[in-house]
């Protein structure tokens, strides 16, 4: 028998050894060449390389104060009961909490020691001077503010007062060194976005798309994620979620649907109260710290923008009043009567017999977007844990709303919510009691 | 004549109203089954129903909480509940105290009970308006405090916690609250060092 060599190996399964092989090690130089940031985006542009005269710096300071407050940097850089741009706000993950950050210019605890060209790169990039930030900070929007705003949001964070405030640590994976694996993430989910600028459209339309997909970074929490919490850029603005609640779809179709205007939208992000519903929760936080002291000229064209559909046409409200109970014809009457018992006995003392709402008191339920919304987790949310008295413009405020969280049955709850998207949600697709306990 | 003229427009304005029999417990007496509007706020069931009147109307906005009563449970435990944003029919089934129902007669005689007494001793309300409410708020606290004592160094601020949602316009809530921690001291099991 002939003594087998190594060369007369069979060709096939030393191949295949050979490929997996192969495989792996530029399996791994791929993966060091990510973990080095090869290809990480670098986008901060040459001029911003050197620092501003200081005159042109100082004159760019009330401009910037009006991009922060468009950006809403202080509604997550503060805590509610801190002091502004200390930070230390928790925005928990399924991975471990974050803290946001001191951004005040202060040397030690601050960003005191960014140059114009870190604060580009931070808001551009998603690079700090300690390496990458975690995406909770929302650079896949800031990353198309102009260098001109840039300059001038460098201009106004590094004039506010700094504050020896230290930063929290997080907790769960972010207390391990993993930031150089963050390049892994933006090398999937941080595409180089730019401004949608559509000459054939106004000034107005493009002044609030710049607004909106950027500074604002509405799609943060309007948009659904990817498993890696990536934001899914082909679905933009169709809707999240974010701490147990779901988050509305705010595409001009479902807007106009729910019997926005421009005039309606411009309310409700100026004053935090529209005929459609008043804001709470984290929503409440961006009209009271952001949209509300925005200049009104912006927060117009953010709702213009919003109003629009892909073919540029600006959508007006449907016909309302909508009679919905009409529409919801149907559903058994029998499946909605207990629930409107419910509702009368419980609820109508603040929400009204005709769910018209109390002013400064409770909202109304009647064209409520919140009501009229098929994804029912917030809203049974809101009536298991209720909330808490919120405040708004020029004085206005709506009252506790007590949680209904064992003062009801689940199976009460059900038949309750069913008959208020019934009624005023023209939603015919009833609410089970495994929908209920799921959000307890 | 006449009465027949305001009854026919009674009923042209009010074709049906609509009513639900409802039985519920109130200061420990059964009530119902009585038929009532499934529209009637509770205060109204019990001022015109009941002829409890103790129970006041105030802001009718849920806010002030001078038409707090308080909710027995099964287990023992109390709540408070507010009579003017919630119907009367919310309470079906449910045991309820309204202010009427707090003292109790012992040889013939109406008794305070502690809260009561304190309120009184420490000259905690002038107009009385809200005082049902701090009465219900103060007793499901003191409950409260029987079931999860506090350090003596956190009572005020628990005091204040449990009873910031009650509105008073007279005396300035200094009095109430040290007449509800005066009765905390001197219940034992309520505080702990």
């Amino acid at each position: 028998m002939k003594k087998l060599r190594y060369y007369d190996r069979p060709k096939r399964r030393s191949g295949l050894i050979r490929l997996i092989v192969w495989l792996l090690i530029i399996g791994v130089i791929f993966s060091l060449l990510v973990l080095f940031g090869v290809f990480k985006q670098d986008t901060v542009s040459e001029s911003a390389k050197s620092p501003l005269p200081q005159a042109e710096q100082e004159a760019l300071i009330p401009r910037g104060k009006e991009l922060a407050l468009a950006g809403d940097c202080f509604g997550c850089h503060s805590r509610s009961d801190g002091e502004k741009g200390a930070g230390g706000v928790p925005i928990a993950t399924p991975f471990g909490t974050i803290y946001s950050t001191n951004i005040t210019p202060d040397k030690d605890f601050g960003i005191g020691d960014y140059t114009r060209e870190d604060f580009h790169r931070a808001l551009k990039d998603g690079v700090g001077k300690k390496g990458n930030l975690f995406p909770a900070m929302p650079f896949v929007f800031t990353h198309i503010t102009t260098d001109r705003d840039l300059d001038a949001l460098y201009a106004y964070i590094m004039s506010i007062p700094p504050l020896q405030v230290p930063n929290a640590k997080n907790s769960g994976v972010f207390e391990l060194p993993v930031r150089p694996f963050m390049n892994f993430w933006t090398l999937l989910n941080f595409p180089d976005r730019k401004v949608p600028i559509d000459e054939n459209r106004s000034d107005v339309w493009n002044r609030g798309a710049y607004l909106v997909e950027g500074l604002a970074h509405c799609g943060a929490c309007h948009s659904p994620r990817n498993f890696m919490m990536g934001v899914k850029f082909s679905d933009a603005l169709a809707g999240g979620f974010e701490s147990g609640m779901a988050i509305p779809d705010i595409r001009a179709e479902r807007l106009a649907k729910n019997g926005y205007s421009v005039a309606d939208l411009t309310q409700y992000l100026s004053t935090g109260i529209a005929p459609e519903g008043s804001s709470f929760a984290g929503m409440n936080t961006v009209t009271h710290f952001s949209t509300s002291q925005m200049n009104l000229s912006d927060v117009k064209a953010m709702a213009t923008y919003l109003l629009t559909d892909s073919k540029g046409k600006l959508l007006t409200p449907e016909q309302s009043p909508i009679v919905y109970n009409q529409v919801v014809g149907r559903m058994k009457q029998g499946d909605r009567e207990k629930g409107r018992e419910y509702y009368m006995a419980a609820c109508a003392g603040c929400h009204g017999l005709q769910g018209e709402g109390t002013p400064n008191v409770a909202p109304s339920l009647s064209h409520n977007a919140i009501v009229e919304m098929q994804d029912p987790q917030t809203f049974i949310g809101v009536i298991l844990h209720g909330l808490q008295t919120t405040n708004y413009t020029n004085g206005q405020r709506m009252y506790a709303m007590p949680g209904f969280n064992g003062e009801l049955k689940p199976e009460q709850i059900a038949d309750l919510l069913t008959w208020i998207r019934a009624e005023w949600g023209g939603i015919d697709q009833g609410i089970s009691t495994k929908e209920v306990d799921k959000a307890l | 004549m006449n009465q027949a003229m305001d009854q026919e427009r009674v009923t042209q304005k009010y074709p049906t109203i609509e009513r639900k029999p409802l039985t519920l417990t109130i200061n420990g007496e059964k009530i119902g089954p009585i038929e009532v509007p499934i529209t009637m706020l509770m205060i109204d069931f019990l001022h015109e129903y009941l002829d409890l009147t103790g129970t006041h109307f105030g802001c009718g906005q849920g806010v002030c909480h001078a038409c707090t009563v308080m909710v027995l449970h099964d287990d023992g435990s109390k709540s408070e509940s507010r009579t003017c944003v919630f119907g009367a029919h919310y309470f079906s089934g449910k045991n309820i105290v309204t202010i009427e129902g707090h003292a109790k007669e012992q040889e013939g005689k109406l008794v305070l009970t502690p809260i009561q007494q304190a309120f009184i001793d420490n000259f905690s309300f002038q107009c009385g308006y809200c005082a049902p409410g701090f009465v219900a708020g103060a007793t499901v606290f003191l409950d409260q405090l029987n079931r999860t004592p506090v350090k003596r160094a956190h009572l005020e601020k628990a005091i204040e916690d449990a009873l910031n949602d009650h509105i008073c316009r007279c005396t300035g809530y200094v009095r109430y609250y040290e007449a509800i921690r005066d009765v905390a001291l001197a219940t034992p099991g309520c505080v702990i060092d």
